[in-house]
């Protein structure tokens, strides 16, 4: 691009941008009178309508070709854009401007200018000094339209009327520069390695960027001169550069061999005391030296300038900055250095080729601008990490590397700067060979699988004895919820049994007060009916009724009605005996008086059907006994005997003393209790198959037995049906 | 010609008395202490209606009961039990069995010859 066409671009750029401002009507308002008001204007709203300007300073520089000039007010600068019919202010004259604020865009960034409707020149002054500037200062985003000056070597520059471009070399990095030359003016000879101060505007260009615009020769001081042979400068060694033994802004000479050049144009190279790093980028090409003429191997000679590796900013963690180049002559390609990858981590081998193995810790592609590529790995050994970095044109086929392999790396050290780590920056996907599965990781497989194993075995056999230990509990949980269920069960059992024979009993009663009720409702309705028929009888028909037919019914009322009497007295008894209230209290007894009232009232109560013997045997006094229960035990044998007795035969009442008890026996000749009826007979209401119609309730062996056992004695039957029976009752009356 | 009525009672006073009232009352009263007595007199009669009770001895009323009516030429005959089983389901069991009435002792003069008349 010639010089020309770059100030027509930056020019065309600026008034594209302030255009529209400059056609909006300007309204009547107070305009802003510094260049400080007008930098500090909101470009937003700027951008939509200007402000009213009017502003003095001095015009530091003037473009030779396009209708911009600088003013500086000694304070801040800007930029001003004037009518074309207008003739263009000189450098040096003071100034008033009238306009309007205008933006204009460069870097994703909005600087305020000035639009000018008009100008005065009202006189002229000296340029403003600025003291000198360091490059970052330059670089400021409030930089820019500013007016420095800075010192610096000029690293390379190239002379197109009426612009000399110019690359120096500040302490602390790289800057451009170009110089307005009148046309007529011939360029400064000897300028390569020159040493300069210059002063001028930041700008920017779309070729340079940002850019020191440097108005005129009065602004270029050439403070040491620079040579024409560049080859001729004093060889150092790159110890001596990497050390800082020699110090910026020097320029000089290194050999070696080189070692590689990187995809972003940079140069390793070996010397004989170490290697070194050489930014090889150039602001313009170079046809007569194309960097693509350098390859490893090569020996070569360098002229460049000491950079700091650490605060270069265009050229980060490199030490010297190519000014020229020359090819000596050439070798086989270098060996790299063979070391270890913790040893580069640490910090050696800066710069150099190096060989070094590690595992593979993680691999990431990404795609960057044009169909490039960057690989980025991290390998990993003795504990130490290490980037690896590589640039490829496409995506580097690096698809059998896998991570956890092992790797063999052969690539260039590049030191750790402000936005990368130190790392081994690879020429190529050749320089990764992968030598398998990490031992490492082998080993930490292996590890793991048999740990894995160990586990499992551990598990299954802790399963196994669990299940075990499950299977002898269970069997043992089994043996007791065996023997639980079964003592459960017998418990069950035996409830059930109680229960069954509770309702046995239950039912026995129910059926027991059943047959009391239907038996004691017949038992008394005979009577009753007896009684009944005869009252009604009397009632109806007395008076045709014979005294002896009358009599006979009042004997029928008067016998149904002591029959019943009798009954009631059974009734009263038994339930007496069943609630429990009927209690053996004994007292001094005799036997024999006893015995005989209750033959004496049986044979009253039997209208003398039968005889009753009372025959004794023996003595029987000193007897203990209740004779209320012996009252109801005898009476009932007693009657019974003669009950179901017929008529005349005779009834024996014995008694003997047996030991402390006394034995009773009531003998009949009666009908006799039939075998089948025996196991039954002292239940309520049960009697003899054989009975007939004798009357009776079904009671009087049911009260018998109750008040044997309450005197705690023991009654037998010695029976056959139509030979009689015997009853034997045995109490034990003499207890001492 | 007075209806002729068969009381079948094995309680002798009862029997006794029932026929005294029903003869009083211009009936003709015959009577058998036991069942089989009195199907044996009930063949051989032909009261016009019979009285018996329940509860007896070598053959009850319900014994009674079924063979006159198996017996064609008893099956006609009024039959009334009176009995000293007082509950309701002996009442029911006697009347299923195919007796005209049922009555309870101690019956009221008026409730028997009532229930005569009105078999007659």
């Amino acid at each position: 691009m010639t010089p020309g066409l770059t100030r027509l671009l930056l020019l065309a750029i600026l008034l594209t941008a302030a255009g529209h401002s400059h056609a909006q009507q300007q309204e009547e308002k107070k305009p802003l009178t510094s260049i400080k008001e007008v930098l500090a204007c909101d470009s937003g709203a700027v951008e939509k309508k200007g402000l009213p300007v009017r502003v003095k300073g001095i015009v530091v520089g003037v473009s030779s070709l396009f209708n911009f000039f600088h003013i500086h007010d000694g304070m801040n600068g800007t930029a001003v854009r004037y009518p074309r019919k207008m003739t263009p202010p000189k450098q040096g004259d003071q100034i008033e401007v009238v306009g309007e604020t205008m933006v204009s865009s460069h870097g994703g960034r909005q600087f305020m200018r000035i639009d000018a409707d008009d100008f005065t020149v009202t006189g002229t002054a000296e340029l403003p000094r600025v003291p000198l500037a360091e490059r970052k200062e330059l670089a400021a985003v409030s930089a820019m339209d500013q007016w420095f000056s800075c010192e610096a070597r000029i690293a390379g520059w190239r002379f197109n009327a009426p612009d000399l471009l110019l690359r120096l070399v500040m302490r602390d990095g790289l800057q451009d520069a170009f110089v307005s030359l009148p046309v007529a003016n011939a360029p400064p000879v000897r300028l390569f390695g020159a040493r300069v101060r210059l002063t001028g505007a930041v700008t920017f260009t779309p070729a340079l960027g940002r850019v020191l615009f440097v108005p005129d020769l009065k602004q270029f001081e050439i403070l040491e001169n620079g040579t024409d042979q560049p080859f001729d400068t004093p060889l150092v060694s790159i110890s001596q550069v990497t050390q800082k033994l020699v110090g910026h802004g020097e320029c000089l000479r290194v050999s070696g061999v080189v070692l590689g050049l990187t995809a972003d144009g940079v140069l390793h190279l070996r010397g004989k005391d170490g290697a070194m790093r050489v930014v090889m980028r150039r602001p313009w090409n170079r046809e007569d030296k194309p960097r693509s003429s350098v390859s490893a191997g090569d020996e070569v000679e360098v002229v460049g300038f000491p950079m700091d590796a650490q605060d270069g900013v265009l050229t980060p963690g490199c030490d010297l900055y190519e000014g020229d180049l020359r090819v000596t002559g050439t070798k086989e390609p270098p060996q790299p250095a063979a070391s270890a990858l913790e040893d580069i981590a640490a910090g050696a081998h800066s710069a150099e080729l190096v060989e070094t193995r590690g595992r593979l810790l993680t691999l990431q592609q990404v795609p960057l601008e044009d169909g490039e590529w960057r690989t980025t790995m991290l390998i990993e050994s003795e504990g130490s990490k290490l980037p690896v970095a590589l640039n490829t044109q496409g995506r580097a086929p690096l698809d059998t590397i896998k991570t956890d392999d092992d790797v063999l790396v052969r690539g260039l050290v590049e030191p750790a700067t402000s936005v990368t780590p130190r790392q081994i920056r690879l020429l190529g996907a050749e320089a990764l060979k992968s030598l398998g599965v990490s031992p490492v990781v082998r080993t930490r497989q292996l590890w793991l699988w048999a740990g894995l194993v160990l586990g499992v075995l551990i598990i299954f056999s802790g399963w196994i004895a669990a299940l075990r230990k499950s299977n002898r509990m269970k069997t043992e949980v089994a043996a007791l919820l065996e023997k639980s269920v079964n003592e459960r069960t017998s418990e069950l059992r035996q409830v059930q049994a109680d229960l069954t024979r509770a309702l046995d009993q239950e039912r026995e009663l129910g059926e027991l007060k059943s047959r009391f009720v239907t038996m004691v409702s017949h038992e008394f309705r005979t009577p009753l009916g007896i009684i009944m028929s005869a009252i009604e009888l009397i009632r109806h028909y007395d008076d045709r009724l014979p005294a002896e037919k009358r009599q006979e019914l009042q004997q029928d009322i008067f016998s149904s009605t002591r029959h019943m009497a009798g009954l009631m007295e059974q009734v009263l008894v038994l339930g007496r005996v069943e609630a429990g209230k009927l209690g053996c209290k004994t007292a001094p007894c005799d036997i024999d008086t006893l015995a005989g009232k209750l033959t004496d009232e049986c044979l009253s109560a039997t209208n003398r059907k039968c005889p009753v013997v009372w025959r004794p045997e023996g003595d029987l006094d000193g007897a203990q006994a209740d004779e209320a229960l012996l009252r109801h035990i005898f009476g009932n044998l007693i009657s019974n005997a003669v009950k179901y007795s017929p008529e005349g035969s005779q009834v024996v009442f014995t008694a003997r003393r047996d030991g402390r008890d006394a034995v009773f026996q009531v003998i009949d000749r009666g009908i006799g209790i039939p075998d089948a009826d025996k196991a039954h007979l002292f239940e309520a209401f049960r009697r003899g198959s054989n009975v007939g119609d004798i009357p009776g309730t079904g009671l009087g062996l049911v009260i018998v037995k109750r008040c044997v056992s309450l005197h705690g004695g023991t009654t037998t039957i010695d029976s056959a049906p139509g030979q009689g029976t015997t009853f034997t009752v045995r109490l034990p009356l003499y207890v001492p | 010609m007075s209806s002729k009525i068969l009381i079948i009672e094995d309680q002798a006073t009862m029997r006794r008395n029932v026929a005294l009232m029903l003869q009083l009352e211009g009936y003709t009263a015959i009577s058998a202490a036991n069942g089989v007595e009195g199907l044996d007199i009930a063949r051989r009669e032909r009261p016009d209606l019979i009285l018996c009770d329940v509860m007896m001895p070598e053959m009850d009323g319900h014994g009674v009961l079924r063979a006159m009516r198996a017996d064609e030429s008893l099956r006609h005959i009024p039959f009334v039990f009176l009995s000293a089983k007082g509950d309701r389901n002996d009442a029911r069991e006697g009347l299923e069995l195919g007796a005209d009435d049922y009555l309870t002792k101690p019956v009221v003069r008026e409730d028997l010859l009532n229930a005569v008349k009105a078999r007659l």
